[in-house]
């Protein structure tokens, strides 16, 4: 048989163009060089998004173009471009999926998808997005950045760990000590299995997923009606059937001179496998050709009303999106921490495919999909999970490589003041109040000086208090906590600040935070100084600490040691002075 | 330089307080070193990072007196913040560059700058300026290691708390750690020099919170003190309290110290300057005296044979 050479090169030049963004977004090294425009381009996923969100996205318009290329050359976006047709193409050839017979789809199979698009758009009517669930291009983003790439990133990983030994006799430095990080994601056991169902569906037909359930597939072929280059057969046809049992969509109906242009996807492959070279993809009147199905209306409208019903549970559910937070009566989960820079929650939902783009290219690995820590609307939807990792001062990616908007994209500057929330320490564990063991972990890896070190009465060691308007909500004290199990210090969405246009900075400023990077470049002073002083004060001095980091230069300092406190005490890290 | 008493008292060094540390050769209390029979406990030497380094160890004995041709070295920096030289939170990047200067010239085999940091790792590597400062001297020399598998487990006999803890195994395998940490206080310790900055050599130190961090810091240096043949501590400026990264108060005392006994170093490090707006005794800190009861160095400052030298 002769290879369909033009689906494949396309396939494998598209499909490694996707990987490629994908895989390298999610070296640091990438940061800020180009988003990943393969998301921009699902016809569903535009459509959808804009029509939930209420807005333009100008990146999606490119979604919208795609739709409109229906008009021309049918589907050939699904045979040729769309990732996740290949990567169906590909987990059929490699993992030898056979066709079971007689398991072929019925005519009312095909009917599903359109029902599924209808649902999408009518809950996107009403400002609920469900795309998440079908839109296939960001599935298939999930599944190659939160499923594959961890385990290719092991992979890589594991060999470097094994060259090590002889990287080391050669010092080959470089290799030595190279590492792959290898991100780690909630969920992708889910996505696993749903691909992994999605590619057992090709027993029972090639494609089974874009002929019968994809609704971004069925938007299209609204459009493919009457393709102006599209498919016809001449009289040599023998009607031998060939083109019928080699069409991976099953658009060659009986009579193999006719076709279903709306599920024909242009892989030419019964240009191919025809004897009489009687098939051929041309430019042809738009009389020409059979008539194809269209969905029945009333399905249709059912099917868009269920759509729009489900969006209106999820308006009036406990966990409804709409709801506007900080409001009395609203529920926000505590782990609910969102990216900086992302939307206020309702907008934000509306607008976030759950692509996974922003976790793939997250170099700490926080972003997480959530589960239900945003409720059922918000499944899959990318959550801050500080144990795991901090948020990066230094990276604004998640921004960046969003292809909806969903986070918005922000300087590093204004990234800064885009507050996620709040940490809160739990004196009940943590080592200082609790334990009264000297500990400053959080203090110390704060990079925004939240964090103040300050003597209680309750305890012997200085303890940590959270400044509330330097916290961004990073993170980084929650990562990095020693206590075990759930950190004693958390960041909550508390104080989170969601905008969905203007200024992080002026906006969090009117609201007095003082968000600035902590370590910064001091001035040393000659001759000694003095701070805030962990110990006891010297007799005579007033009680009570002084204030932090209050400057004050001293004279020449005395010629011995001060004399011992009267009673020792445990309040300092340093101990009293012995004679 | 002129010739006075080749011991250098308690009263008289504290006297001159910290700014004895910044014109101690020149106030006349320092010997020559020629006139000292032995290599010196310890050196104060005034001057730049570099060049300062430079004379410490050479006032020391040189750095052949601590590495052999053919020997394979670790430098432990302080890099643990994404901050530059100014900071005064990291070893300055001339000081550590000078150490690995040194060593090649002392025939050092092989010569790595290791820790495992707190902040961001390219951020350290890159804003410290220690990689950069290192990269002409030997090619890929810097890491921040972060893998578990750059570690070993390593056993502590006679621990108090840390049985057994997981070193970078290139540190196990090293004839020799140079201990070359920033003179700063800290908030739980007190200080953070020599002793403190080994917990830059494990894999996990979050513990230490837990089970005791001034035993655990000494149980820790017992294990390393063998290969730790030189401390060379960076008190060019020094953050003498809001420590380890501040923001605090920094003083100039344009210092580089160095012993072969790193409990001597750090001790004669608390000296150099009051720390929160206080003089301190060496036993005041607690890791200080630990170490020094289990026999790991000396903190008699006052017994301590002292040089200086400017460079």
């Amino acid at each position: 048989m002769k290879r369909p050479r033009l689906q494949r090169i396309l396939q494998t030049l598209s499909l490694g163009t996707f990987l490629g963004f994908l895989g390298f977004l999610s070296f640091r090294a990438a940061q800020g060089i180009t988003p990943d425009v393969f998301l921009w381009l699902d016809p569903l996923g535009a459509a959808g998004a804009m029509l939930a969100a209420r807005a333009v996205i100008p990146a999606l318009l490119a979604g919208l173009a795609i739709i409109a290329t229906g008009l021309f050359v049918g589907r050939f976006f699904c045979g040729h471009i769309c990732p996740m047709g290949a990567t169906l193409d590909l987990a059929q050839g490699a993992l030898h999926i056979k066709r079971k017979k007689g398991a072929e789809p019925g005519p009312g199979a095909r009917r599903i998808k359109y029902g599924l698009l209808a649902a999408c758009l009518g809950s996107s009517a009403l400002g609920v997005s469900l795309l998440y669930w079908l839109a296939p291009m960001p599935l298939a983003t999930r599944f190659w950045g939160l499923v594959v790439l961890p385990v290719v990133r092991l992979g890589l990983d594991s060999g470097l760990g094994a060259l090590r030994p002889l990287a080391r006799a050669l010092d080959w430095r470089a290799l030595s000590f190279a590492v792959v990080p290898v991100p780690r994601f909630a969920t992708m056991l889910f996505v696993a299995l749903l691909f992994a169902g999605l590619f057992a569906l090709a027993r029972s037909a090639p494609r089974f997923w874009c002929r019968c359930l994809c609704p971004a597939g069925a938007l299209l072929a609204l459009f493919s009606g009457r393709p102006a280059w599209r498919r016809s057969v001449s009289p040599d046809c023998t009607g031998c059937g060939a083109c019928i049992r080699t069409c991976p969509m099953g658009a060659i109906p009986e009579d193999p001179g006719a076709t279903r242009f709306r599920e024909c996807i242009a892989c030419l492959r019964c240009v191919r496998v025809c004897p009489e070279n009687a098939v051929d993809f041309r430019l042809l009147p738009r009389s020409a050709g059979a008539e194809s199905f269209l969905p029945a209306r009333r399905e249709f409208l059912a099917a868009g009303l269920s759509g729009a019903g489900m969006a209106a549970l999820a308006l009036t559910g406990l966990d409804s999106p709409a709801l506007k937070e900080g409001v009395a009566g609203t529920i926000v989960d505590p782990d609910r921490v969102r990216p900086p820079g992302a939307l206020p929650e309702g907008d934000f939902l509306a607008r976030c495919l759950r692509c996974g783009e922003c976790m793939a290219a997250c170099p700490t690995n926080t972003l997480q999909p959530a589960w239900l820590q945003a409720g059922v609307w918000g499944m899959f939807s990318p959550v801050a999970e500080a144990r795991r990792g901090a948020c990066d001062p230094d990276c604004a990616e998640c921004g960046r490589v969003c292809p909806t908007g969903a986070v918005r994209p922000l300087p590093l500057s204004e990234k800064m003041w885009a507050k996620m929330g709040t940490a809160h320490v739990l004196r009940q564990k943590c080592l200082a109040w609790e334990w009264g063991k000297p500990c400053l972990v959080c203090k110390e890896v704060c990079p925004y000086g939240a964090i103040e070190m300050r003597r209680v009465d309750s305890s012997p060691v200085t303890v940590p208090f959270v400044l509330g308007n330097r916290c961004t909500g990073c993170g980084a004290c929650e990562s990095r906590c020693p206590v075990q199990a759930a950190s004693a210090i958390q960041v909550e969405p508390m104080g989170a600040l969601r905008l969905a246009e203007g200024s992080f900075e002026k906006a969090g400023r009117g609201m007095g935070l003082d968000i600035r990077r902590a370590v910064q470049t001091i001035r040393p002073t000659h001759g000694p100084a003095e701070g805030a002083s962990p110990f006891d004060p010297a007799p005579g001095a007033p009680a009570g600490a002084a204030a932090p980091f209050d400057a004050a230069p001293q004279g020449p300092a005395p010629a011995s040691f001060d004399p011992a406190p009267e009673a020792p005490s445990q309040s300092s890290p340093f101990d009293p002075p012995s004679k | 330089m002129s010739q006075r008493t080749p011991r250098l008292t308690r009263r008289d060094f504290l006297k001159t307080g910290a700014v004895a540390a910044g014109t101690v050769a020149g106030s006349g209390l320092l010997a020559p070193l020629s006139t000292l029979a032995a290599a010196p406990d310890a050196v104060l030497a005034k001057g730049d990072p570099a060049a300062a380094t430079r004379k410490a160890v050479e006032a020391l004995g040189g750095m052949a007196a601590f590495v052999k041709p053919g020997q394979r070295v670790v430098i432990k920096p302080n890099m643990s913040f994404a901050a530059g030289p100014d900071s005064a939170c990291n070893t300055h990047p001339a000081v550590i560059a000078e150490l690995m200067r040194l060593c090649k010239e002392a025939g050092a085999a092989r010569v790595l700058v290791l820790d495992n940091t707190l902040a961001d790792p390219e951020g350290c590597l890159n804003l410290s300026g220690i990689r950069a400062a290192c990269q002409g001297i030997e090619k890929d020399s810097v890491h921040n290691l972060k893998e578990e598998r750059f570690f070993a487990k390593a056993a502590i006999p006679g621990a108090k708390v840390l049985a057994e803890t997981l070193v970078m195994q290139d540190v196990l395998e090293a004839d020799v750690i140079i201990a070359a940490p920033k003179a700063k206080s800290h908030g739980a310790t007190g200080v953070t020099l020599a002793l403190k900055g080994m917990m830059g050599l494990i894999f996990e130190r979050e513990s230490f919170h837990r089970i005791g961090l001034d035993k655990a810091i000494v149980d820790l240096a017992s294990l390393l003190k063998p290969k730790t043949k030189l401390a060379v501590i960076d008190a060019t400026t020094v953050m003498t309290s809001g420590g380890p990264y501040g923001p605090g108060p920094v003083v100039k005392l344009d210092t580089v110290l160095a012993s072969a006994d790193m409990v001597a170093a750090d001790a004669l490090a608390v000296t150099l300057t009051p720390w929160y707006g206080q003089k301190i005794a060496p036993s005041q800190v607690r890791h200080i005296r630990y170490a020094a009861e289990r026999g790991l160095g000396r903190m008699d400052v006052d017994k301590l044979n002292v040089a200086g030298v400017t460079a």
